[in-house]
């Protein structure tokens, strides 16, 4: 039997997107510091506006440095294209806006970002795009949510801050049967861990802060197209299959094919909204990427550890992370991240509010701040952080108790982290 | 055409029927999207662009047609419906023999091939895994197509990883790839040597679908031919490198003159 000649994931992470300057020589992609890009001539700028060709033109709309970082995820998400945003926030408004206008409905799960669900709930009903929330795992809820203005369905691989795995094959199926998209937040496993677009997700997107960066030095985002949901069949979505008069009268779909999200999301919502990546984050970004394999590797064995230790301990009431077999998820976990599913996990702590505040003041080697997926091991306490915008009722929807501690595990040694909880734990005993 | 839909994507622009018609023609497993740095660029410079979906493929109804010589008489029709002072067939891969195998049929000003070969032999393991749906056919065409630059790039829309949208153009067309490939594997080249049409062949030196010499070896047996051979370039030599494509193209297509 022939072997096929595609690269594979490691390889991509560091190779896709990404050549020798054509210049210079440099290996290293360079930070193309540079606004605009002198065309050509006057035909070839015209062709450019009339998106005849492909090129640069100015740097909100696309840059080189930040093109080489959107190619490579795309790769490893293994969609069709990319588009790069100033933050995963950006990269959701700029999902969304290409989707829906006025009207529009977003299905969401309910154990999404209390950032989501901020812009899903106070602000977008501003400029009339609402959202319904159900429980992921809820299926039949999600079926009956949806109505006739529903233009999504959006949930995350792992939802933040409990830990639900999302049964992706299942909730695209439902989308897929209301001929609709899904959308999937894959922040916290990464596209090394899962690759929702395999599963049947259309739509990806990241806060690549968090572990495609791994350093935690930049802010930025990026949605992939997947280039699997057929806009044109569904009927629903006339700003890919209409005359768009942004662009004399283009038809995303006719002329784009299956990258026909991700062209409008670039040059309507890059161009108009404005949210772009600067090539000095995309810089950053694509080091950070070059080590993903690696790294996650390092941080699922680390998270594995911390849990187990947390599980025996005394001190702690209860654990959430998909790696441990009492976790309600573990075996869909082990079906759609078989490398683990992750490194972020949350607990409860016994002596509640009072006693999280103090374990949060104890730790020594974790840092307390709001972030994840970075190479340093962090701690949390939600419901006074994260999702401290929401109300009661969502965030119990949520599954945010007031004891909950979430953790993020990096790439120290497992014995140090340990011990540092440990210790901790210990401090904060009632 | 006969009472079943064929999807023409004329580059963004109404057809204009006074100008000359370039048809684009797909590969296997293809539509009429891997033209998109041709498409909109020929609409837009005074030609009339026609960049199909052949039956099964993209949003053409089927029946898919087992042979290249079917597909040539399907172009042929298409032509026929569209009218035109002068029609140009370009095609890539399979679709440059399709693009042949018009030129055979009817006058056209002129046929251009990318990426073109004497023969088109199909690996076993390919066949069969086409015609059971099964990934492995794409990612042995994507393997072997992407060489050179085109392996990891960086691609020239911004953003856009090529191998991904030729990935799900292959699945969305599984059904037909197998066909396409059969159709492929089933051409041979006929005598050429009448074949007085003015013809373009553009060749991509690194490859490994179907190799330079094998594209060589058919323009050798065309009359008037012109060869272009691109440095480095990989079987999706159109993407791969559209602004030397194009350059070698648009001059060419303005020295034509109607049959």
């Amino acid at each position: 039997m022939v072997r096929p000649e595609t690269d594979h994931f490691d390889t991509l992470a560091i190779h896709a997107g990404s050549e020798p300057d054509p210049t210079t020589g440099a290996r290293t992609t360079p930070i193309y510091h540079s606004a605009s890009f002198v065309f050509e001539s006057a035909a070839h700028a015209a062709a450019l506006f009339n998106l005849e060709v492909p090129g640069h033109i100015y740097s909100r709309i696309s840059n080189p440095t930040v093109g080489v970082f959107e190619q490579r995820v795309a790769a490893l998400e293994g969609g069709v294209a990319a588009v790069a945003t100033a933050s995963g926030q950006a990269a959701l408004h700029v999902a969304i806006a290409t989707l829906m206008g006025q009207g529009g409905h977003v299905v969401a799960s309910s154990a999404v970002y209390g950032g989501t669900v901020n812009l899903l709930v106070n602000t977008l009903p501003r400029f009339g795009v609402t959202a319904t929330f159900v429980d992921p795992r809820d299926h039949t809820a999600i079926a009956a949510a949806i109505t006739e203005d529903t233009r999504l369905v959006l949930a995350e691989t792992i939802g933040n801050p409990v830990m639900s795995v999302l049964d992706i094959p299942a909730v695209a199926g439902i989308a897929h049967e209301a001929d609709l998209p899904l959308l999937v937040d894959n922040t916290f496993a990464s596209p090394y861990l899962c690759r929702p677009i395999e599963w049947g997700a259309d739509l990806v997107y990241h806060s690549a802060t968090k572990f495609l960066g791994g350093h935690g030095i930049v802010i930025g985002g990026v949605v992939v197209d997947g280039g699997t949901f057929d806009w044109e069949e569904s009927g629903r979505f006339p700003t890919l299959t209409e005359p768009y008069a942004g662009y004399h009268g283009i038809d995303f779909v006719d002329e784009f094919g299956p990258a026909a999200f991700a062209a409008r999301a670039r040059t309507e919502g890059l161009r108009d909204f404005g949210a772009a990546m600067s090539p000095d984050t995309a810089f950053h970004l694509i080091q950070g990427s070059e080590t993903l394999p690696v790294r996650m590797e390092r941080h699922v064995a680390n998270a594995i550890r911390v849990a187990e230790f947390l599980a025996d301990h005394a001190a702690v009431a209860w654990v959430a992370y998909p790696g441990l077999e009492r976790h309600p998820d573990h075996a869909l976990a082990g079906r759609l991240m078989p490398r683990g599913p992750g490194s972020i996990l949350a607990f409860g702590i016994v002596g509640g509010r009072r006693a999280g505040a103090r374990f949060i003041e104890s730790v020594e080697v974790f840092s307390h701040l709001a972030n994840v997926g970075d190479v340093r091991s962090l701690v949390i306490h939600p419901a006074s952080t994260t999702h401290q915008q929401m109300t009661a009722a969502q965030l119990a929807a949520a599954g945010v108790g007031e004891d909950l501690v979430r953790v993020s595990v990096g790439l120290e040694d497992p014995d140090d982290l340990i011990a540092d909880l440990d210790r901790a734990l210990r401090a904060a005993a009632p | 055409m006969g009472g079943r839909r064929a999807f023409v994507h004329t580059g963004g622009v109404a057809l204009d029927r006074e100008a000359t018609l370039v048809v684009l023609i797909h590969g296997a497993g293809g539509d009429h999207s891997v033209w998109r740095y041709q498409s909109r660029w020929l609409a837009s410079s005074g030609r009339a662009a026609a960049a199909v979906d052949l039956p099964a493929h993209g949003r053409s109804d089927g029946p898919a047609l087992p042979d290249i010589g079917g597909m040539a008489d399907w172009v042929c029709g298409l032509i026929g419906s569209l009218g035109s002072p002068a029609s140009v067939v370009i095609g890539h891969s399979m679709g440059s023999l399709v693009a042949l195998e018009t030129a055979r049929r009817m006058p056209l000003a002129g046929f251009a091939m990318l990426s073109p070969s004497i023969r088109m032999a199909v690996h076993p393991d390919l066949q069969a895994a086409a015609d059971r749906g099964e990934r492995l056919a794409a990612d042995l065409i994507i393997g072997w197509s992407h060489t050179g630059r085109a392996r990891f790039g960086p691609h020239h829309d911004p953003g856009v990883w090529k191998q991904g949208g030729n990935r799900r153009l292959l699945e969305e067309n599984a059904a037909t790839l197998g066909s396409d490939l059969r159709a492929c594997a089933g051409w041979e080249a006929p005598d050429l040597s009448t074949l007085t049409t003015p013809a373009l062949a553009i060749l991509g030196s690194r490859d490994r679908m179907t190799p330079e010499r094998s594209g060589r070896d058919l323009a050798a047996r065309l009359p008037a031919v012109t060869l272009a051979v691109i440095p480095g370039a990989s079987h999706v030599v159109f993407y791969e490198h559209p602004s030397v494509v194009n350059a070698v193209l648009g001059p060419w297509i303005d020295g034509l003159e109607a049959p």
